[in-house]
């Protein structure tokens, strides 16, 4: 076999495999979008309809027939992820720097930030209610994104630790002894250099804070309601209203969808490390 | 250097504020009601009782049998997604057309809170009008899936659909940061595909594979929305995970004090694992 | 310069004027009172009362009321913790019977707050309503909704059994083949539980190839307390009880094996869908809508779903209610009542003495609410669209029971959810969760001081 032909056939099976895979994945999304526009009757028909008469009384429903105000739950939701997501980058980026750099925090704060993961969020929502009533965080943007920094800062900084002790130290290095700062070589060097890293902490930070039910449930009254949590209201205790609660995830697909796209160009590195060694 | 030190603590100091403001309280606070008889009626009246609920959860079959269902779900959900994702990583770590589509429709399961999706399964799987049922069942497969003795594969299926995205993209990115040279290298020595995997790609990848396992690996261990949405840890306790077990201890039974003990105890148990983990993450520069 | 200064001082007074002239306007707006409750018919009937009443009694009264819900998942465990935190968010919390054992003791009774007699008294409230929203003999919220149970069925298919003699051979015969019991078709009004069995195995095709359905009933057996309510339909319908006197436990009954063999024979016959471990109510729907069974014991609130030619084409028009077999309905009332940490009792005790008045029930009861009030659910304009209304009256009043309103129902409930979905799913036998969950139950009331 010759050397263009295997790769003719690695690719077309890497191809093959993640095509699989991407069908297999998005089917459940896929599925929730065509329940989002089928009427109550055609949701309930057997066998499954792919092809009907399509309706768009569960979009009015969501946005404004069934009386929530979804919109504001979106711009919640964008607000507390973007902002959730860039801040996470900002706190745990210089902490894993440091961490492995300098070696600071390495035996007691990182253990202990991270085993934030290893707790189960049901019974953290009472002291954190009460925490939150006597501060006036309580049913605020500010609060959510707070507590979703807390939640995602094991992920940012295990990941950022593993990306950054695999740079090459020499650049920093020479970097110092033409007179930089640790700031500056963060910014410049490492930075750049992380892109990949940054960027699947970025989109994996975004979407679990864009999901998070518990907190935002237990968290918010009426002003800081977020989407996942505005969705569930179309749950009642009479049965699940499909078509409602379909409409109002597609929608809230759109905005992690974008994010996710736009955010995959920094899914490359930042300069070549080949190029400077 | 000494000045470079000194940045350092500051570079830490966001972090360490965030976890005293926001950490310390709460989780004192659990281990503090895991010594009273705190219920939700006498929340604010509760009375010292020492170990009592440590005793009560550790003689309890149930704590063990959530346990146990947690850590064989977790063994086969994150083995799974480690593989699947992994592979995944590498068959689109090349130029590929529509790679940009076909990474996006890769995620699109994240992209849906597990409790959203949970709630769709109930409707996707439901044996009259859902979709997946219908076809199983008319394939010749059986089509009631949320029963046993399928349920708890049915809900491990669920877990990789949704979450070997997730251990995809930290791998993928993780591909995506090699650098060339020692792939290159290899390549001129005369390595095969698999010998180039096995021994200069995944070294190179230890960091990340262990953190997405481990962290796949912990939530796995917490599951919770999806699995009390489809089946309630039921028929029985046949699925009860270690989350749905405190849970119910707290918010059914209400017994916040025993909860919290059980929280503490899982915390130390999962505390080893943790530790062998960032261990292992470290390499041991500097 | 000069007069960009002037302008811009302008510009200062007025945006202050501004500022201040709501916040004056403001301190005469009536106090605002925050009521929780669930998504779903119910809010959608109480967003309308709450609308008139802030359009046409707010001025007066000087309360302006606003509603928030809170998601249905994790509904009670939110509203805990905002109790539990002494939160002064919610001014007033929507309860249930099951439930109100727990909220009690963050909550103010109404026997001050309401009339002694006649409007604005909770004596506009069916009794066994008001009871089961009463704790410790202290009524605590008002009854806004009452829920139970009938038995739901296909007139088609049952009215031909009794005619039809050849169903009626076959149904004996099943009924002997399969239970080894002499039995003929009655009325569904009529049926005991053992009629209740025979007729579901009769209606499953794997045993009578003849039968128009596939499964005779459908069963909700996930692990969910809900479920629990259901099944004690069989247990008191059979003479059978949670407690002998005092708290004794009585699970561990022959009463009880009675009535968890229902369940266990309809599963092991497989004349219930084979995915019944895993449904709600909203799977027994389904499974009813879609015409693949005969009958089921189902929630009240079903009916007007089943009923409508648009949502349920397959049977609306054959869908026809009877009591529960065994003649008992597990009753329960959904209420709002005063939350203890609340800082504007005066307002929110306004809200409720309106509350418990005929006009407001009627105007809940026309926007589909199903208020535990004759006058509302007898209304004859309204029988005409929700013809459901005035049985629902009947069968509270004659058939009606409520298990208990202690702090410890969910508990219990739940004890009863994990072992009965046990024995129902065929995993445990009968006899071994009854005797379980007796004895939990029993430890549990012995840990709360009811049982020595």
């Amino acid at each position: 076999m010759t050397g263009a032909r295997r790769k003719l056939l690695t690719t077309a099976g890497a191809w093959a495999l993640a095509a699989a895979c991407g069908v297999l994945f998005s089917f459940p999304v896929l599925n929730t979008v065509l329940t989002s526009l089928k009427t109550v009757a055609d949701i309930s028909s057997t066998p499954p309809k792919w092809v009907f008469a399509p309706t768009l009384e569960h979009y009015a429903n969501v946005f404004y027939a069934a009386g929530y105000k979804f919109s504001q739950f979106l711009a919640n939701s964008l607000l507390i992820s973007l902002a959730c997501s860039a801040l996470l980058v900002v706190v745990c980026l210089p902490a894993a720097y440091s961490i492995v750099r300098f070696g600071i925090g390495r035996a007691r704060l990182l253990p202990a930030a991270v085993s934030l993961r290893l707790l189960p969020p049901v019974t953290f929502a009472i002291p954190f209610f009460i925490l939150y009533s006597a501060s006036g965080l309580l049913d605020t943007r500010t609060g959510l994104v707070l507590v979703n920094l807390l939640g995602n800062i094991p992920l940012g900084l295990l990941i950022f630790v593993s990306f950054i002790q695999e740079l090459p130290q020499e650049l920093e290095e020479s970097a110092f002894l033409d007179g930089a700062t640790a700031a500056q070589a963060l910014r410049h060097i490492v930075f750049p250099l992380a892109y990949p890293g940054i960027g699947a902490v970025a989109i994996l930070t975004f979407i679990w804070t864009w999901n998070e039910f518990l907190f935002a449930l237990m968290l918010t009254i009426n002003k800081a309601t977020t989407v996942t949590v505005g969705a569930s209201l179309f749950v009642t205790a009479w049965g699940v209203l499909w078509g409602d609660v379909a409409a109002a995830i597609s929608v809230a697909v759109v905005p992690t969808l974008l994010f996710s796209f736009f955010v995959q160009r920094y899914l490359v590195r930042g300069i070549t490390l080949g190029a400077v060694r | 250097m000494v000045q470079e030190r000194r940045l350092g603590y500051a570079f830490l100091a966001p972090l360490t504020l965030l976890l005293l403001g926001l950490a310390v309280f709460p989780g004192l606070y659990a281990y503090y009601l895991s010594a009273l008889d705190a219920s939700l009626e006498t929340f604010r009246s509760p009375r010292f009782i020492g170990l009592a609920n440590y005793v009560r959860v550790l003689t309890d079959r149930e704590f063990y049998g959530a346990v146990a269902f947690s850590v064989r779900y977790t063994l086969i959900v994150v083995t799974l997604e480690l593989v699947l994702g992994l592979a995944l990583a590498i068959a689109l770590n090349r130029e590929l057309r529509g790679k940009r589509f076909l990474v996006s429709l890769l995620l699109l399961p994240l992209m849906v809170s597990p409790v959203l999706l949970g709630i769709m399964f109930r409707l996707t799987l439901n044996e009259f009008i859902g979709t997946v049922s219908y076809y199983l069942r008319a394939a010749g497969f059986p089509g009631n899936l949320l029963a046993p003795p399928y349920v708890p594969y049915t809900l491990m299926t669920v877990d990789v659909v949704q979450w070997t995205p997730f251990t995809f993209l930290i791998l993928y990115a993780g591909l995506r940061s090699i650098p060339d040279e020692p792939v290159e290298a290899a390549i001129v020595d005369g390595a095969g595909g698999w010998q180039i995997l096995r021994f200069v790609v995944l070294p190179l990848l230890r960091p990340l594979l262990l953190t997405a396992a481990f962290l796949r690996g912990i939530d796995a261990f917490k599951t919770f929305d999806t699995i009390q949405i489809l089946t309630a840890g039921g028929p029985g306790s046949l699925t009860t995970t270690a989350s749905i077990y405190v849970y119910k201890t707290a918010f059914l039974t209400g017994h916040l004090g025993r909860a919290n003990a059980a929280v503490v105890i899982l915390l130390l148990l999962l505390s080893i694992p943790m530790s062998r983990a960032i261990r292992h993450i470290l390499r041991s520069t500097p | 310069m000069r007069e960009l200064k002037i302008r811009g001082f302008l510009a200062l007074s007025v945006a202050l004027t501004l500022l201040i002239v709501p916040a004056q306007v403001a301190s005469q707006t009536p106090a605002t009172i925050r009521m929780v409750y669930w998504p779903g018919p119910e809010s959608d009937a109480m967003r309308k009362v709450v609308d008139w009443y802030n359009a046409n009694r707010s001025a007066a009264d000087g309360v302006k009321v606003e509603m928030v819900l809170f998601s249905r998942e994790g509904f009670f465990d939110k509203e805990a913790t905002v109790l539990a935190a002494r939160s002064p968010e919610v001014d007033m919390v929507f309860t249930a019977s099951y439930i109100l054992g727990r909220h009690a003791p963050h909550m103010d009774s109404l026997e001050k707050v309401v009339a002694a007699s006649g409007e604005g008294s909770l004596q506009v409230f069916l009794p066994s309503a008001r009871d089961s929203l009463s704790f410790q003999g202290r009524p605590y919220a008002v009854p806004m909704d009452v829920s139970n149970h009938f038995l739901y069925y296909r007139s088609d298919y049952l009215n031909r059994l009794l005619t039809d003699s050849a169903w009626q051979r076959q149904y004996s015969e099943v009924a002997q083949r399969e239970l080894g019991k002499a039995l003929s078709p009655k009325k569904p009004e009529d049926w005991s539980p053992d009629d209740f069995v025979a007729a579901a195995l009769f209606f499953t095709k794997t045993i009578n190839p003849d039968s128009p359905t596939a499964f005779g009933t459908v069963l909700q057996a996930k692990n969910l307390i809900y479920n629990v309510m259901i099944w004690d339909n069989f247990l008191y319908g059979l003479g059978g009880s949670w407690f002998r006197s005092g708290f004794q436990p009585a699970l561990n009954t022959p009463q009880a094996q009675k009535a968890l063999d229902v369940y266990v024979t309809i599963m092991q016959k497989k004349a219930t869908p084979a995915g019944s471990t895993s449904y709600e109510y909203g799977e027994a729907n389904e499974a009813f809508r879609t015409g693949k069974v005969a009958f089921m014991v189902q929630w009240s609130a079903a009916f007007h779903e089943l009923d409508d030619k648009t949502k349920s084409p397959m049977v609306a028009g054959n869908v026809k209610l009877a009591p529960v077999p065994g003649k008992k309905t597990h009753v329960h009332a959904l209420g709002v009542g005063i939350s203890a940490y609340s800082n504007t009792k005066p307002a929110v005790q306004k809200w409720v003495r309106f509350l418990a008045t005929t006009q407001a029930m009627r105007m809940y009861a026309d926007a589909g609410g199903i208020p535990p009030v004759r006058a509302a659910l007898a209304n004859p304009a309204l029988a005409k669209q929700r013809p459901e209304f005035p049985l629902i009256a009947e069968h509270v009043e004659k058939y009606g029971y409520v298990e208990t309103t202690i702090a410890e129902t969910v508990p219990i409930l739940e004890i009863l959810a994990k072992h009965l979905s046990a024995a129902w799913a065929l995993q445990v036998a009968p006899k071994i969760a009854l005797d379980q969950a007796n004895g939990e139950i029993t430890q549990l009331l012995k840990e709360k001081g009811y049982l020595k």
